[in-house]
């Protein structure tokens, strides 16, 4: 298992969706956070756990930027083989997410 | 041997010669002289032409209405005098607020104002003004803050400066001093200073937003205000966020090529389902991606109450479930909130 605390591994303060949006977008997240992990972890054979606990909030663009790039790059299948999210203080997190994936339009 | 004739002709050759030197130097001197004169001249017309007398520095004096609340009653004089002092601001460069003869006064009011305020004094205009003469409207006024940001006539000082918060920004990032602003309110209504993730992160799609709705080439239009006003005494906290955009209707309306407007009864309707839906059903129309949604969530999820927005002439409160059209129409997007003991608790240190 592979686990990226984003608190920790990424940022407190995240941003909204692209770049340009500013700092600790969901765009730069799913570069420098998501992909190379989540790489990793279908290398090994392991599942990446993402963990979205402890920080100042997140808005929706940023959730949809990273995890559309997500299924856009891997496909929707790796997202639901591979991926674990955690998010204990704000639960609705998992129910976006799985719902941004679940639109995703190929 | 050179004869006395000879002599006599160089000598006067050598004499013409120098004349002729000094003529031709004075001619130089008189054509630079010249030269300089029609450059001169030419510089003074340039000027000329370009010439704008300096802005007088003129005083103009607004009167704010007896009831300045964002109600659904008084919401449209409220904004019409916001709008008289945007007006006024691009004619004169000192704004006189006379307040002496209101007899109430919201919160929401008073956050939007100092939100003009405090938007326009950031490109140069300056502000006086008189406080209410009705005790309880005054004692509003005082705790607000608007003291700092208003000079006043009267010697009166700020009661509570530390219980009001205002961070301006015109960047997509928001600043530290905001989520200050926001452990702090969390302080106020539950006792403990921490993070409130939906809130910010509804924050956030407010101040991205601000960019979607900002004028093209105007620089004034990205900024944005946060006000935030604590009342240790009731537990309870008053925010308002406000930019001077173009607002969500028009940024909807041109995305959609206008066909969304001929979709809704009114600006109001639109609004509202806007927020709402997210994903709205009647039009197929996709939503997502605005953040809207996530705004309106803090409301369904009992995160905040009281949550008023007015956005173009479009005024919507989701507490009373209130769409009006108002007769005045703000230019921006102005969003009104209050967390108190009866919301969901929802912080974390």
């Amino acid at each position: 298992m592979i686990e990226i605390k984003v608190q920790t591994d990424f940022t407190e303060k995240p941003g909204a969706r692209y770049y340009g949006d500013g700092e600790a977008s969901g765009e730069e997240f799913f570069d420098v956070c998501i992909a190379p992990n989540l790489r990793k972890a279908m290398a090994e054979d392991v599942n990446l756990v993402i963990d979205f606990d402890g920080t100042e909030g997140f808005p929706n663009s940023f959730f949809s930027e990273s995890f559309n790039r997500l299924c856009s790059n891997f496909g929707k299948k790796v997202f639901y083989e591979r991926i674990v999210i955690v998010s204990n203080e704000v639960p609705k997190w998992i129910k976006i997410i799985n719902q941004i994936v679940k639109d995703y339009d190929q | 041997m050179p004869t006395k004739k000879y002599l006599k002709n160089k000598s006067a050759k050598i004499e013409r010669k120098k004349i002729k030197r000094k003529n031709r130097s004075k001619i130089r001197k008189f054509e630079n002289h010249n030269n300089y004169i029609s450059k001169r001249h030419n510089q003074l017309k340039l000027f000329e032409s370009n010439y704008t007398p300096p802005k007088k520095a003129t005083i103009t004096s607004i009167f704010s209405p007896a009831v300045l609340t964002l109600g659904q009653k008084n919401a449209s004089s409220t904004l019409k005098f916001i709008s008289n002092i945007k007006h006024e601001c691009s004619k004169s460069n000192r704004i006189d607020i006379r307040l002496d003869h209101v007899l109430e006064i919201s919160n929401g009011a008073i956050i939007m104002l100092l939100g003009v305020i405090q938007d326009r004094k950031h490109f140069g205009i300056n502000f006086t003004g008189s406080f209410p003469l009705h005790e309880s409207s005054r004692e509003s006024i005082y705790r607000s803050g608007f003291m700092d940001v208003v000079k006043t006539s009267q010697t009166a000082k700020s009661k509570i400066n530390s219980n009001a918060i205002l961070v301006s920004g015109a960047i997509n990032k928001p600043p530290d001093e905001l989520y200050t602003a926001v452990h702090k309110s969390m302080k106020c209504v539950w006792g403990i200073e921490g993070r409130c993730p939906l809130l910010c992160g509804a924050i956030i799609e407010m101040i991205r937003n601000t960019v979607d709705h900002a004028f093209v080439n105007d620089s004034r239009s990205k900024t944005w205000h946060f006000n935030v006003r604590f009342d240790n005494s009731l537990n309870k906290v008053y925010f308002a966020f406000s930019d001077q955009g173009s607002g969500i209707i028009e940024t909807l309306v041109n995305k959609s090529s206008n066909v969304i407007r001929h979709l809704f009864d009114n600006n109001a309707t639109l609004l509202y389902s806007a927020f709402e839906s997210g994903t709205d059903s009647r039009t197929g129309h996709q939503w997502r991606g605005t953040g809207l949604r996530t705004i309106y969530e803090l409301h369904e999820d009992g995160i905040v109450k009281n949550l008023t927005i007015i956005s173009n002439n479009a005024y919507v409160s989701f507490e009373r479930k209130t769409r009006v059209v108002l007769d005045e129409s703000l230019s921006g997007t102005y969003y009104y909130w209050e967390i108190d003991l009866t919301c969901t608790k929802h912080v974390f240190k």
